[in-house]
């Protein structure tokens, strides 16, 4: 199978200041990558570079370092011609529904206005794939809602929106960042659901931003992998049932284990683990050590002089710890 | 046990240009003395207005239509001004929705706690201040010499909801409302307020009502839930029977369709439709139009809140007074 997209040693310096310059690293050494037609989540908490890399694959952003390649080739040599061919092909979706569609336009208007501009799409036949784009996202009876506006629709039929007008394209990856975040608890499910057909049934590579690691258990429970972002660096990747089921890393298995349950029996006797720090690390391009020593209750000497790098642990299953990097899932 | 706390048909509306919002349309539910209650739905449902309806915190075009807050024989909805500030934070202390935006940037968190005894003129020097501020800030984790002396930005999001916590217990209340605590953070700080939040339960016989959208928060903290949709109370049962036996569709619908770790994955249904627009609410039963056991009467009636076997609250014309049919 070929590679959708592949990231490979991506680095994100941010800089600030003129004189006395100050420069954060959002991201480090990045090597991840999706296949065509496959899933890929990327998870992590608040501020630890998910956006960033999402974008960055995206071309929406540049790494400071390293090669982002689209179908094998690396975007950043391409000529602008090529980068045309391809741009359609990988979609990205905002994370904001509210903000990312334009108010005064009628929903017709807003799946239309790209396929008359990049497929000169005209009347009958456009029509008809605004209301085939429509239906692939659930949004039916599609003319009911050719004339309404944004506003009338619910969160979650924003949402659906903004996936329709980005499979104007036909594009072979989805990239959508935090798709459910800002959307009603009883319809975070079915919009997971729907990237889980479009994946389906036409074959589209959908990598997904989310901070719910049981919505990223639901994505890939079938298929598909899961990227564990901590401190700008991937501490876990591999096989999302591996991952997930069998966490091995200090920061995947505290995040899984401090995720609620909806049990209360369960809830009520499981022990939480607890962290020394919860403080978000602030990197820089000199920092060393594991972005993650600061909290971590199993740390030792090495993990503050040294970075650990990503080791497999078992097939299509790595992870970026000094400590449990040779053991075999018992802690 | 007794009920510390009886909400009685409150029902509560925002004007707005287009018409009447009936954000909260006859909530009745009773809050056991030491007992940790919360109150559970989607976005827009209605639980801020419930709370701001109890704690007369509504915004200006909030208008309170009826009912009643019964809090130890008196109802706190019919109390003069000034009877009513005396219990509130001694009594009954409330921590809102967002409250960490409202925490002053200009002021250190000292100043915070300082501004909290003047509004309810209490008469503490300096040393008692900072002892009794200490004292609350070593309950929520936080280190007070470091603390104190900060400003607001100065402190995570998890440090602020903690700040505000201890603020709010300062005059050791008996009842502590908060909306959303965990909401705005990330998974191991709420998973870390949780903990709090159950810890203080334990230390301080104190009574909790908490709201939150996710329903999961509640199965960790909660004793009793009240499930709330558009506006309406649909069930109001103890925790355990709420997750183990739900019996309103639309719990049903909300416990089959969340995506907690611990689900069984294939077993996740996605509830069909969105929740209704609260100018122009559905008639009847406000479920009905996304529900898959709706019958004539549902569009007509709107069903009552009543008691079932066991003391369980169901509002569902699938249920008849005192028995149950299989939903
Ligand atoms: N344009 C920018 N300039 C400077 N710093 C930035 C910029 N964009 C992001 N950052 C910083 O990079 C870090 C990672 O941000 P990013 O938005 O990628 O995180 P995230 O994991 O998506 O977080 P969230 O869950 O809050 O969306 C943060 O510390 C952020 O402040
Ligand atoms: N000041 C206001 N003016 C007009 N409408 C309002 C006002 N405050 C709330 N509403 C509306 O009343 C309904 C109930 O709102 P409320 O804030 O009680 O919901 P909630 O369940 O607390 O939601 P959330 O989870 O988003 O906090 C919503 O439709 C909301 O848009
Ligand atoms: S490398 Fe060390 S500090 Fe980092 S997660 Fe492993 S044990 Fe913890
Ligand atoms: S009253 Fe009718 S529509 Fe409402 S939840 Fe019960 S069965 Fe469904
Ligand atoms: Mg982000
Ligand atoms: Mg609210």
């Amino acid at each position: 199978m070929h590679e959708a997209i592949k990231v490979s040693n991506v680095s994100k310096v941010f800089s600030r200041g003129y004189l006395r310059k100050s420069h954060k690293l959002v991201l480090s050494g990045i090597d991840l990558k999706i296949t065509e037609g496959d899933r890929l989540v990327i998870v992590g908490e608040s501020g630890m570079g998910k956006t960033t890399l999402a974008r960055i694959m995206a071309d929406l952003e540049w790494p400071t370092e390293g090669q982002v390649l689209w179908f094998g080739q690396d975007i950043g040599r391409m000529s602008k011609k090529e980068k045309r061919l391809l741009r359609g092909s990988v979609q990205y979706v905002h994370q904001d529904p509210y903000s990312s569609l334009h108010p005064a336009k009628t929903i017709f208007n807003i799946v239309a206005d790209p396929l008359r501009y990049a497929h000169g799409l005209k009347s009958k036949d456009l029509r008809k794939r605004v209301k085939e784009l429509m239906e692939m996202v659930g949004l039916t009876p599609a003319e009911y809602f050719f004339n309404k506006y944004p506003h009338h629709l619910s969160g979650g039929g924003r949402q659906r929106l903004a996936i329709a007008r980005a499979l104007t394209t036909e594009p072979r990856v989805i990239i959508a960042d935090e798709p459910i975040s800002m959307i009603d608890m009883s319809l975070r499910a079915s919009i997971i659901k729907l990237f889980k057909d479009l994946n389906d049934q036409y074959n589209i590579a959908v990598v997904l931003v989310l901070h719910d690691i049981g919505a990223a258990k639901y994505f890939t429970y079938e298929k598909g992998e899961v990227a564990i972002l901590y401190g700008g660096k991937i501490v876990e990747k591999g096989e999302g049932t591996k991952v997930l089921d069998n966490p091995l890393h200090p920061y995947t298995r505290v995040l899984i284990n401090s995720s609620p349950v909806a049990d209360p029996e369960l809830a009520r006797n499981r022990q939480v683990e607890q962290l020394r720090s919860y403080a978000v690390p602030i990197r820089t391009p000199d920092s060393k050590g594991c972005p993650f020593a600061h909290a971590c209750n199993y740390y030792i000497e090495k993990c503050l002089e040294r970075d650990p790098q990503l080791v497999p642990v078992e097939q299509n299953h790595e992870i970026a710890c000094h400590v449990f990097c040779n053991r075999d899932g018992v802690i | 046990m007794n009920s510390l706390i009886k909400v009685e048909n409150l029902r509560a509306v925002y004007l707005v240009r287009e018409g009447t919002i009936k954000a909260a349309d006859g909530i009745s539910f009773d809050v056991q003395e030491n007992s940790v209650t919360a109150i559970v739905g989607e976005s827009a449902s209605g639980k801020s207005t419930i709370i701001e309806a109890m704690t007369r915190t509504l915004p200006p075009n909030g208008r309170l239509l009826e009912g009643k807050v019964l809090y130890k024989g008196k109802d706190l909805l019919a109390l003069k001004k000034e009877e009513f500030r005396r219990i509130k934070w001694k009594e009954i202390a409330l921590v809102p929705q967002a409250a960490q935006q409202s925490l002053n940037p200009t002021m250190k968190i000292i100043d915070h706690f300082k501004d909290t005894i003047e509004a309810h003129r209490i008469n503490w020097n300096h040393d008692q201040l900072i002892q009794k501020a200490s004292e609350k800030l070593e309950m929520v984790r936080l280190n007070p010499d470091a603390v104190l002396y900060s400003y607001p930005m100065q402190l995570s999001g998890g440090m602020k909801q903690r700040v505000l916590i201890a603020l709010a217990l300062l005059l050791d209340p008996e009842v502590l409302i908060l909306d959303e605590p965990t909401s705005a953070l990330d998974v191991l700080t709420q998973a870390y307020i949780v903990q709090l939040l159950k810890e203080l339960k334990k230390k301080l016989n104190i009574t909790l009502i908490f709201v939150t959208h996710d329903i999961a928060i509640a199965a960790e903290l909660a004793d009793k839930v009240a499930v709330i949709y558009a506006g309406n109370i649909v069930e109001y049962n103890s925790v355990f029977r709420i997750f183990k036996n739900p019996l309103h569709p639309y719990t049903k619908g909300l416990l089959g369709s969340i995506m907690a770790i611990n689900a069984d994955m294939s077993k996740i249904k996605p509830i069909p439709g969105a929740p209704p627009s609260l100018l122009t609410p559905p008639s009847g039963c406000r479920f009905h139009p996304r529900c898959e056991h709706a019958m004539d009467i549902c569009k007509k009636e709107k069903p009552p809140l009543i008691t079932v076997e066991d003391g369980a609250q169901v509002a569902c014309h699938l249920y008849s007074q005192g028995g149950r049919k299989d939903a």
